[in-house]
C-alpha cells in the first residue's frame, strides 16, 4: 500500500488545488452547521470540525435528484435519461463512521441483483477521502458496537491520520492511488505506522458507549409481537429527522413534476417515520401507529438488513441521538431489545 | 399535544353517541402550553373538561442549540443546573454558562410564563419577562429592503432539509392530512426544490395567523437551525397591530381569523381602482 | 374572514419580501359590471408595471 506523510497545514491546500481539477466536496462551516458541500479552489474547507451535521449520503444519494425527463411532442412522449451522469469527485474529509455507511448502501444500491445507475455512477466517480477521529469527537459515537473504528478505513480509498505533526495518508484502493500526485512525495516510514497503530488503539479504547448491536438479532427474529414495541415509540414525533439525519436510512419516493408539456420523475428521500410512508391508495395503512414505525426503524437496521446482506444498518455516528427532538436513544432500544 | 387530540378522537371512534365515554387527560402545562390548550379548544379539538390542567410557572427553557454554539461546538457529556448557571463538562473541558444567556428566544420576550388557564396551580408566580422586546427583531426586518428581506428569506429556507420536525412538533399543526401531503391537487412538489421548500415554509407559517402562540417548539426542534422566529413573529404582531389578537391569550377572545370588526379593521388593503 | 386573510397574507408577503402589490383584493357584485372591467384593467396594469414573478416559481428541468 502507498502511504505518505504530508504537513498538517497543507490539507486545505491539498483540497483547494484538487477542486480546481475537479468537484470537491469538503466540510464547509455555514453559520452554526458543519455541512458537506462542493468548494471551488478559492473554497473554505473546514476541518477541524467534529463530524458534519447531516451525513454526507447526500453526494451519492441527493435528497432530490431527477431520474428522467420528459416531454410531449406531437408525435407522442419523449423520454431522456439522467442516468449514469455524474462528475469525477473527492469527498474529502468524512469521518470513518461515514465511509463505512458507502459500504453498507453499496450493498443495497450495488449488488449482484440490481444496480442503481445513479448511485452507482456517483459512487464509481467519486474518491473517498476518509479523516480518522484520533480522539472520538461526541460521547455518543458508538461506530466500535457495529463493526467501525474511529481509526478504520472501511468504504474510504485514502486515509487520513493525524499523527502528531504530519498527517500519516494511506492510499487504500488503487482509486485513491490515482489522486497520490496531490499529497507530495514523503514517503512514510515505519516509524509512521507505529505511531498510527498506537493513535489507533488509543481512539478506540477512547469510545466509552457500547451497546450489544450484534446480540439483538437472534432476538428480534422471534420478538415481532413483542409488547416491548408498546414502550419506545410514545413520544416519538414521526418527524424523520432521524431518518434524514442518518448516513444508512435510503428509503425514498418516486414522484412526478409536470409543467406544461414538459415533465421530470424525481426520486427524493422518504422516512419509514412518516405515517404517510406506508398508507396504500385505498386509505390503509399497514403500519398503524409510531409503534409499528419504530418498530421497523429497529428491524430494518439490526435485523432485515443483517438477513439481505448479513450487515447491521448503522454505523454509529449517533447523529439520530443527538438531533432527535425528544431524545430517543437507538443506544437505549437496542440494549432494552437485548434484555428481552 | 397532539396526543390529546388523538385521545379525543380515538374516544369518539365507532362509538354510538349515548356510549360515548370522556376520558379526563391531566396535562402539565407552563404559559405557552396554556395557550395552546385554548387554541385547541377553541377549535373545539375537545372539550374543557376532557383536560385537567395543572399549571406551572415558567422560567424559560434553555435553547439546547444555542447552547452548544456558546459553547464553541463542543460535544456536551454531562450537565447541571446550579442557581441560574449551567455546568457542564463538555469533550473541551468543564464549561459554565449564565442561564439567562442561554434561554429560548421565545422565552426571553414571553408575555404570558405564568399558566392562562388552570385547574390546579403548582408553584408561586414566576417573575416577568420582557416582552416589551418582543418585536425588535421584527422592527429590524421590516426596516429592510424588499430584495434584502427576500435574500434573508431564501438564504433560511435554503438549509430547510423538509424533515418536517417543525410541522410535527407545532401544536397547531394537527390537520389529518397536511396541505404539503395532499396529491389530489399537490399544492407542493415533494423534493428540496428551493421554490418547493418555500411554499412549504410560506404556507406553514402563514397557517399560523392567530395560531401561533411562540412557544418555540418548531425553532428548538429543526435540526438545521432555521431561524423560523424571524418570520412567525411578524404574523404575531400583524395579529396583535391589526385585530388586537394575541393568539391563545384567552378563552373568550376567539380566533382573529372568524371574525371581523366593522368598525376598527383597516380597509387600506383592499384595492379600489 | 376572507377579507382579514387577506390583509395578512398581503403584509406577511411583503415581509419576505415579495411584492405585496401582486395581491390584489376587492369586491365586486355580481351586478357591478362596470367596476369589474375596472378591476381588471386595474389590476392587469399593476401586474403587468411589477413585470413577471420570479419569486416561489417552480421551474421544471
Ligand atoms: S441509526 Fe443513528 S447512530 Fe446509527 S448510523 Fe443512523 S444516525 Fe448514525
Ligand atoms: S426503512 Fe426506515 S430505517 Fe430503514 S432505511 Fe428506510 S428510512 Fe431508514
Ligand atoms: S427524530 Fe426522534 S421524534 Fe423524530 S421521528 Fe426520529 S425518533 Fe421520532
Ligand atoms: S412557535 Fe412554532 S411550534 Fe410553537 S405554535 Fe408557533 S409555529 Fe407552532
Ligand atoms: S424542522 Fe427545520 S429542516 Fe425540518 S422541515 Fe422544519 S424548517 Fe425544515
Amino acid at each position: 500500500m502507498e502511504k505518505r506523510l504530508i504537513k498538517k497545514d497543507t490539507l486545505a491546500g491539498i483540497a483547494k488545488k484538487m477542486a480546481g481539477d475537479m468537484m470537491v466536496w469538503a466540510p464547509v462551516k455555514k453559520e452554526d452547521n458543519v455541512l458537506f458541500e462542493t468548494i471551488g479552489k478559492d473554497g473554505e474547507p473546514f476541518f477541524a470540525y467534529l463530524n458534519s451535521k447531516n451525513a454526507p449520503k447526500n453526494v451519492f444519494f441527493p435528497h432530490t435528484e431527477t431520474l428522467m425527463k420528459f416531454t410531449r411532442t406531437p408525435k407522442g412522449m419523449a423520454f431522456s435519461s439522467e442516468a449514469n451522469k455524474a462528475n469525477q469527485s473527492v469527498l474529502f474529509g468524512v469521518r470513518p463512521c461515514d465511509a463505512h455507511s458507502f459500504a453498507l448502501l453499496d450493498k443495497l444500491f450495488d449488488q449482484e441483483k440490481y444496480q442503481d445507475a445513479y448511485y452507482v455512477a456517483k459512487r464509481q466517480n467519486t474518491t473517498v477521502i476518509a479523516m480518522a477521529c484520533v480522539k472520538p469527537p461526541y460521547a455518543s459515537c458508538f461506530c466500535t458496537s457495529v463493526d467501525g473504528e474511529p481509526v478504520g478505513s472501511e468504504g474510504a480509498d485514502i486515509l487520513l491520520t493525524d499523527i502528531g505533526g504530519d498527517y500519516l495518508a494511506e492510499f487504500i484502493t488503487s482509486k485513491g492511488e490515482k489522486l497520490a500526485q496531490y499529497f507530495g512525495d514523503a514517503k512514510a516510514d515505519a516509524a509512521a505506522d507505529a505511531k498510527k497503530a498506537e493513535i489507533a488503539a488509543k481512539a478506540k479504547e477512547a469510545i466509552q458507549s457500547r451497546i450489544p448491536a450484534h446480540e439483538v438479532k437472534p432476538i428480534l427474529d422471534v420478538n415481532f409481537d413483542n409488547p416491548f414495541w408498546n414502550t419506545i415509540h410514545g413520544k416519538c414525533l414521526a418527524c424523520g429527522t432521524c431518518t434524514y439525519m442518518c448516513p444508512t436510512c435510503h428509503c425514498f419516493d418516486i414522484s412526478d413534476e409536470v409543467k406544461g408539456a414538459d415533465g421530470i420523475r424525481l426520486r427524493s428521500w422518504d422516512s419509514c417515520m412518516f405515517p404517510l410512508f406506508t398508507k396504500e391508495t385505498s386509505g390503509h395503512n399497514p403500519r398503524p401507529s409510531q409503534k409499528e414505525r419504530w418498530r421497523q426503524r429497529a428491524m430494518h437496521k439490526f435485523k432485515y438488513y443483517v438477513d439481505n446482506f448479513n450487515a447491521i444498518a448503522c454505523v454509529g455516528c449517533g447523529r439520530c441521538v443527538m438531533s432527535c427532538p425528544v431524545n430517543i436513544d437507538i443506544r437505549k432500544v437496542v440494549e432494552d431489545i437485548s434484555k428481552l | 399535544m397532539h396526543d390529546l387530540i388523538t385521545a379525543h378522537k380515538n374516544s369518539q371512534k365507532r362509538v354510538k353517541p349515548e356510549d360515548r365515554k370522556k376520558k379526563v387527560i391531566g396535562v402539565v402545562a407552563r404559559g405557552c402550553t396554556t395557550r395552546s390548550l385554548i387554541i385547541h379548544l377553541q377549535e373545539r379539538q375537545y372539550e374543557r373538561d376532557e383536560v385537567c390542567i395543572i399549571g406551572v410557572p415558567c422560567d424559560g427553557y434553555v435553547d439546547g442549540k444555542g447552547l452548544k454554539v456558546k459553547i464553541g461546538g463542543a460535544d456536551i457529556v454531562e450537565g447541571s443546573i446550579d442557581g441560574g448557571q449551567i455546568k457542564m463538562k463538555t469533550s473541551d473541558g468543564d464549561k459554565t454558562v449564565a442561564l439567562k444567556d442561554v434561554l429560548a428566544d421565545s422565552c426571553l420576550t414571553c408575555r404570558f410564563n405564568n399558566p392562562i388557564i388552570s385547574d390546579i396551580m403548582i408553584g408561586s408566580p414566576a417573575p416577568a419577562m420582557n416582552p416589551d422586546a418582543e418585536y425588535n427583531d421584527v422592527k429590524e426586518f421590516e426596516a429592510k429592503t424588499m430584495e434584502e428581506r427576500w435574500a434573508y428569506f431564501t438564504k433560511e429556507m435554503e438549509k430547510c432539509m423538509r424533515c418536517n420536525a417543525c410541522r410535527q412538533a407545532c401544536p397547531s399543526c394537527y390537520c389529518p392530512t397536511c396541505f404539503v401531503e395532499q396529491s389530489q391537487p399537490q399544492w407542493v412538489g415533494i423534493g428540496e426544490d428551493k421554490s418547493d421548500t418555500q411554499v412549504f415554509q410560506f404556507m406553514r407559517l402563514y397557517h399560523m395567523v392567530g395560531r401561533c402562540v411562540d412557544c418555540g417548539s418548531c425553532v428548538s426542534v429543526c435540526p438545521m437551525g432555521v431561524d423560523l422566529r424571524k418570520f412567525l413573529k411578524k404574523i404575531d404582531k400583524d395579529c396583535w397591530e391589526m385585530f388586537g389578537n394575541r393568539a391563545g391569550s384567552g378563552m373568550e377572545d376567539m380566533p382573529p381569523l372568524g371574525k371581523y370588526d366593522e368598525h376598527h379593521d383597516k380597509q387600506d388593503f383592499i384595492y379600489n381602482p | 374572514m376572507a377579507r382579514r386573510k387577506f390583509a395578512t397574507l398581503k403584509s406577511f408577503l411583503n415581509y419576505i419580501g415579495v411584492e405585496g402589490d401582486r395581491t390584489i383584493f376587492t369586491w365586486v357584485s355580481a351586478s357591478e359590471g362596470d367596476r369589474w372591467a375596472q378591476v381588471i384593467k386595474g389590476a392587469t396594469e399593476k401586474i403587468k408595471a411589477l413585470g413577471p414573478a420570479n419569486k416561489m416559481v417552480k421551474t421544471i428541468g
